[in-house]
This record gives C-alpha cells, structure tokens and sequence, in this order.
C-alpha cells in the first residue's frame, strides 16, 4: 500500500469541523514530537513541525495544507426538536439528504443524526446555507436537556472504505486529511536526510472558511518557498463535461493557474521535469476556485509557491474518493523535489519572474 | 520652472509591444531596468517579481512609491485540442466581444513567439439568438492554423503559456491619439521612467521608489509585495482610467484634457490632503485637471494604502478608450502633463509636507 493504512483510519476517524480543529492538532502533535526539531503554533491553531537546518540563517520552506474539513455548526433548537446549523465550508448541497451527521459536544460526547429536507421538494441547503438536523428529539426542552449546545460542530459520519482493486479510497473527509497524512509522511521519510534549509511541515485551520489559518501561519513562519498539499474537484466522468481536468489514476496535478494564485513557472517546470524523468504521471490541472496558496504568495514580500495537489471526486461530500496511486506519485515527487532542493535554488526561484 | 525633457515615444512603443500577463512581466520588467537604470540609484525587486528603481533624495526625506502595473490582460493556453485547437484560459477580465478574429501570440518557455487568430462563426444562416448573443471567453480558441496536437506541440507550446494580443503600436490620423494593446498599464509604467529621467536632472529631497508591478489584474497582488519591500511613508498609484469620450459613452472623460486626480475608486479613499496638493501644483504647472470617481475597478492603491500600518495615498489616473480590448487609445497631452505632475510632486514632499498630508487626516504630534 503507498500510504499508511492505519494512520489514515486514524486521522479520518477524527472530526476537524473549521474552527474546531483541535482533536486533530493534538493527534498531528504526538506525531510530529517524534520526527522534529520542535512543534510551534499560530494564534488560530495552526501546527507546525520544524526541522531544523544545522546553517545559520537559513531560509525556510513551509510544506502546508488545511486539517479542517467541510460541516455545519449548531445555531438554533426549533420548538419541534429538529436544529439549525449552519454550513461551514461550500458543501455541496446535492449530497445532504439523509447523510448521517455527528454532533460532537463539549465533552466530547457523539450524538448521532442525519438531515431532513426543510421542504416537501427536498431542498436541504437553504439560501443561508443552513440546514436540519435531526437529532431524534422530539421537542426544544429534550433537545435542551442533552449536552448539545449552541456553537457545536458537526460533521459527516466516516468510515474509511477501499475498492476491491484498492486503488480507491472512500472517505469523508479528503479534503482535509490528504495534508495532515502526507506531512507525517513527508517526515518519516526526511528524518534523517540534513536540508540547508529549515523545513516547516505543518497544517492550518479554517481553510474551508476563507483561507484564515494560512495567513496566521504564513506570518508565522515567513517562508522564502511554500508547498500546498490540497485536493482538487476531479473532472474526469460527468456526462457533460466540455473538457476532462483531473482525472483519478492520472497522476500528480500540475496547477498552472487558479483564481488567487499564478504559479512561478520555473516551480512548475522543476516539479514537471521531476515526474518526467522518474516516470511519475503528471497532469495540468486549473481551478476556478481559490486556495490557501494565494496567501502564502502574495504575504510579506511574497513567496514562491507550488502545488503538490491531487484530484478527488465528490470534494465536500459525505464520501469523496482519491486515487492511491496518485497519492504515491504525488508522495514521491514532493520527496524527490525536497531531496534536490538547497538555498541557491530556493533563490532562483524567487528570482523566475525578473 | 525646470526643463523637462522631451517624452520617448520609442519607449511607449516598447512598453506596449512586450507581452506579459499576470506572472509573467518579465519582458516589461526588463525594458524598466535597462531604460532606468542609468536614472536611478539602486534597483530591488520582491518575490513575485515587482521591479523597484530606487533614486535617493539629497535630504533622506520621506519615502515615495510610484506605482505602475506591468501586467496587461491575456490568456493562457488552457488546453490544446487533438486537431490542434488551442482553448483559452483568460487572465484579467476579458469580454467576448473584443475577441472572435482578433490576432495573438502565444510566448513559448522559451520565448518563441507563435502567432494565431481567435476563431469567429460566418454570420451566414446563424439563427438569431446565437447571432445576438456574445461567446464567452471560455469558449473560444486559438487557430494556429495546423491540424493536429503534435504539430502544436512542436511548436513548443505548452499549457499555461501566456497569449497576449498581436497589435502594433501606432500614432493615429492626429498624432497625438495613440494606438496600441496593454496602456493598461503600460502608459504609466512610461510615466514612472519619464519621472525618474526627469528628477535624474532636477533636485529633490524625497527617496523616490518606482515600482513596477506585478498581478494587478489578476487580485493587485504585486502591489502588496512591493509595498512590504519599500514600506514607504507615501505613494501614489499611477493607473488608466476609461475615457468616456466617444459615439458609445459621452460622459465628459475626455482624451487629451490633462491630468485626472482620482478622489475615488471602488476600494480606495485618496488622502484629501495629497489631492489638494496635487491641485497646487496644477495650478502652479498650468495644467488642466478632472476628477476621477471609478466606482467599478481598482488600482495597486487598493492595496497599498491599507498595508503594514497604512500608507498615505491615492491615485493620478490617465484615461484610455477601449480598455481590456486589444487595441486602447490614449492621448500624449495627457501622458506628458502625469509626467510633469509626478516630477513636481517628488520634488516637492519633504517631511515638512509629509507631516501636512497627515494632519489632512487628523494625524497631530507627528
């Protein structure tokens, strides 16, 4: 298997609603202890794990994506029982009705839902981006009398699943653990190799909200290179698709364009020469979305940013799916890009665009 | 009076020619350094690419930023069609209907420069609600004229290469209407040169910061990382704004009326005390004046004024007809009048002065 199975489960099994990212910042800590320098922090909850360069002075290169993962947070308890929440992160609202949802409350106690349609057509999402849930009470005082309370995140109900070729993975929450696992794994694997730079592998909080935590973090760390690990909406089946962009089993994404960030060419170029050349398959992908790496770009002076992404079908549903195999490419390629990488070049790819 | 010398009308030329959309200004940013190299002092850059031509002042006075946008609208190739099609991908905002048959090239990795025409329908036999509709960006495409991928792809085009509008600069019937692609923004990255030439032989006391800039069209991005590379005391965003001159829109923005003080635009305020300063010396200068309210679009002031703890600012526009279209219209009356405004206006700020654009604001103690 090109990730580990084990590590996975258990990241996914974990709930990281935006804003509630916690549970998941203390397992990331317990693993990154072992493999860094140390462990820092942003005021917003981001975590990094540092590892150190022995040279005075070096520069610093961020290997970062989000740990928060799209759902809803509790806003009012109706008289019939049922709550409103609202939806934090662009869910896609096709996929709501009858998701099993879990409401995680201040205790850390699991209630179990699913959400109704607020009308007889079946609409689950409203033009507030709010939603019911069903929590099995029957009236406000019962809904009241439980531990649930006002500002409790809840999200969809994961369970890790495998195609029988194992090549596929099932899961909730893609979007928001394909960096958290990816980072352990980028430094297991660099642990005893020495940078002359310092190395910050790390994730933010509230991505799904607005691309918050990168900004904290980027102050943070003030990075002379950043690397995004995220996921992009695979294009790759529909029915009326113009054009294929991010096809699962195709490879690592080349991202030369989204809507808050123009990539350094000369990144893209070392990361495409890099595939080429270890017969790693590569494909272009643009976003008309935005990402966390815009901030990481234009902070400060600005940075140099590149992309290590990988499509997934159903991004922001109760199941999303990725390709192993991209995943090891993508693994592979962001081990091979570090493994070359020195201060000269760091350097030169500020310098790209001149 | 000083003297002030004589625009470069070659320069324009080279400005507006050079290709360079967002990412990728490097043809313009070396066109900046060569010709105003021997103008300044000391050149930077930040990360993303934004050059700055520094000129020190003979007081170390308060710090100033010019700033011009090096990138103009274009496209990227989005994809390439097995029959050798190349779709578009648009960077900065684009309109359908300046595009169907209009000429581009696309500039390879290595520079090469690949003509093609965007493809347009035969109106014959059209049905109506097509004829009458306009094609989205999205759905247009590059015709190189070969017939498959691989003859594209021997051309050395590759996804993400910029496309830019293949259009000659040129003086018009009146020589003073110039013709050509991209014054947004390249007029004012010729002000910016034209200034720093001027104040080359004329005494100031500021440091004087022209930063060409990166992103502008794209979410005015080079102007944030320039502004945290300079972290000046003023600045003054030098940018087109749409002439509303002609058959289409009479709205009094003329070409050729002088210089415009823009009070306003969609995300900035101008510092009330910098306009009034600007009217000092237009009045001084003999120039004529407008004032500009773009409530649609913004300037790299958008950003700079609102940086690190705030910047002083605002905006001296130029206006052009047929912005984001591959052929723009400006007039050299009013390109040479910003150049003589921004010269004086170097000249001019000193702490002293800096302190009464301040309290123009209510800033006291300073």
């Amino acid at each position: 298997m090109a990730l580990d199975e084990a590590l996975l489960n258990k990241l996914c099994e974990i709930d990281s609603v935006s804003g509630d990212e916690k549970d998941l910042s203390l397992s990331l800590k317990k693993e990154y202890e072992h493999l860094a320098d140390t462990v820092i922090y942003d005021n917003l909850g981001s975590i990094f794990a540092v590892k150190k360069s022995k040279q005075e002075n070096a520069p610093r290169v961020m290997v970062v994506g989000h740990m928060d993962e799209a759902g809803f947070i509790v806003k009012k308890i109706n008289q019939n029982g049922t709550i409103k929440a609202l939806a934090l992160g662009n869910i896609t609202s096709n996929s709501l009705l009858g998701a099993t949802v879990k409401l995680k409350t201040r205790d850390g106690e699991a209630i179990i839902g699913t959400l109704l349609a607020y009308n007889e057509t079946g609409d689950v999402l409203d033009e507030s981006k709010e939603v019911l849930v069903d929590f099995g009470f029957e009236n406000r005082e019962t809904a009241l009398e439980s531990t649930l309370t006002y500002g409790d995140r809840i999200s969809f109900v994961s369970q890790v699943k495998k195609s029988p070729s194992k090549q596929r993975i099932f899961a909730k929450n893609w979007d928001g653990r394909y960096a958290p696992l990816m980072g352990i794994e980028l430094l297991r694997a660099v642990k005893d190799l020495e940078f002359d730079f310092d190395l910050y592998v790390g994730c933010t909080v509230q991505e799904q909200v607005g691309f918050r935590g990168v900004q904290t973090a980027t102050n943070l760390v003030k990075p002379d290179l950043g690397i995004i690990l995220d996921t992009n909406k695979a294009f790759d089946y529909q029915s009326d698709l113009k054009e294929k962009n991010g096809e699962l089993g195709k490879g690592v994404l080349i991202n030369f364009y989204d809507t808050t960030v123009l990539p350094n060419r000369l990144l893209l170029n070392t990361l495409k020469n890099i595939c080429k050349e270890n017969d790693l398959p590569y494909q272009y992908y643009y976003s008309m979305e935005g990402s966390d790496a815009a901030w990481i770009n234009k902070l400060r002076t600005g940075a140099p940013t590149l992309f290590v992404n990988v499509p997934i079908r159903n991004m922001n549903t109760p199941c999303s799916i990725l390709d192993v195999r991209d995943y090891q490419v993508a693994k592979d390629a962001l081990l091979l890009f570090l493994e070359r990488l020195n201060a000269e070049k760091i350097q030169e790819f500020k310098e790209e665009n001149r | 009076m000083t003297h002030f010398k004589e625009i470069d009308l070659d320069l324009l030329k080279r400005l507006s020619e050079a290709d360079g959309i967002g990412g990728m200004e490097r043809e313009v940013s070396r066109i900046v350094t060569s010709y105003g190299r021997k103008y300044c002092d000391e050149i930077q850059y930040d990360n993303l690419g934004s050059v700055i031509l520094k000129t020190t002042g003979e007081a170390d006075g308060p710090k100033i930023m010019l700033s011009s946008h090096m990138d103009e609208v274009g496209f990227m190739v989005r994809s390439i069609t097995d029959d050798g099609y190349v779709n578009l991908l648009p960077v900065g905002g684009w309109w359908g209907h300046v595009m169907p048959a209009q000429e581009m090239t696309i500039t390879t990795a290595n520079g090469d420069k690949i003509f093609g025409v965007v493809g347009s329908r035969a109106p014959h036999g059209l049905p109506a609600e097509i004829k009458n509709k306009v094609i989205q960006p999205m759905d247009l495409y590059l015709d190189l004229g070969v017939t498959s991928i691989q003859a594209v792809e021997q051309l050395g085009v590759e996804i993400g290469d910029m496309i830019t509008p293949n259009v000659l600069f040129r003086e018009l019937n009146d020589p003073n209407y110039l013709m050509g692609k991209a014054w947004d923004d390249r007029c004012c990255v010729g002000v910016g040169l034209e200034v720093l030439k001027n104040l080359s032989n004329n005494s100031h006391e500021a440091n004087v910061y022209f930063a060409a800039t990166t992103q502008e069209e794209v979410g005015i991005r080079g102007a944030r990382t320039a502004v945290h590379t300079i972290k000046p005391d003023v600045a003054i965003a030098l940018d087109v704004t749409t002439a509303t001159d002609t058959p289409f829109d009479k709205n009094g923005m003329n070409l050729g009326g002088g210089v415009v003080l823009s009070v306003l635009d969609s995300l900035t305020l101008g510092n009330s005390g910098l306009v009034q300063m600007m009217e000092e010396i237009v009045k001084d200068l003999d120039l004529n004046v407008r004032y500009g309210f773009m409530t649609v679009g913004g300037t790299d002031a958008c950003n700079i004024h609102k940086m690190m703890e705030g910047v002083v600012s605002m905006t001296l526009s130029i206006p052009t007809r047929y912005m984001h279209s591959p052929r723009l219209i400006i007039h050299k009356e009013d390109y040479i009048q910003t150049i003589k405004l921004v010269t004086e206006f170097c000249r001019r700020i000193n702490w002293e002065k800096l302190k009464q654009l301040k309290s123009s604001i209510g800033i006291s103690n300073h």
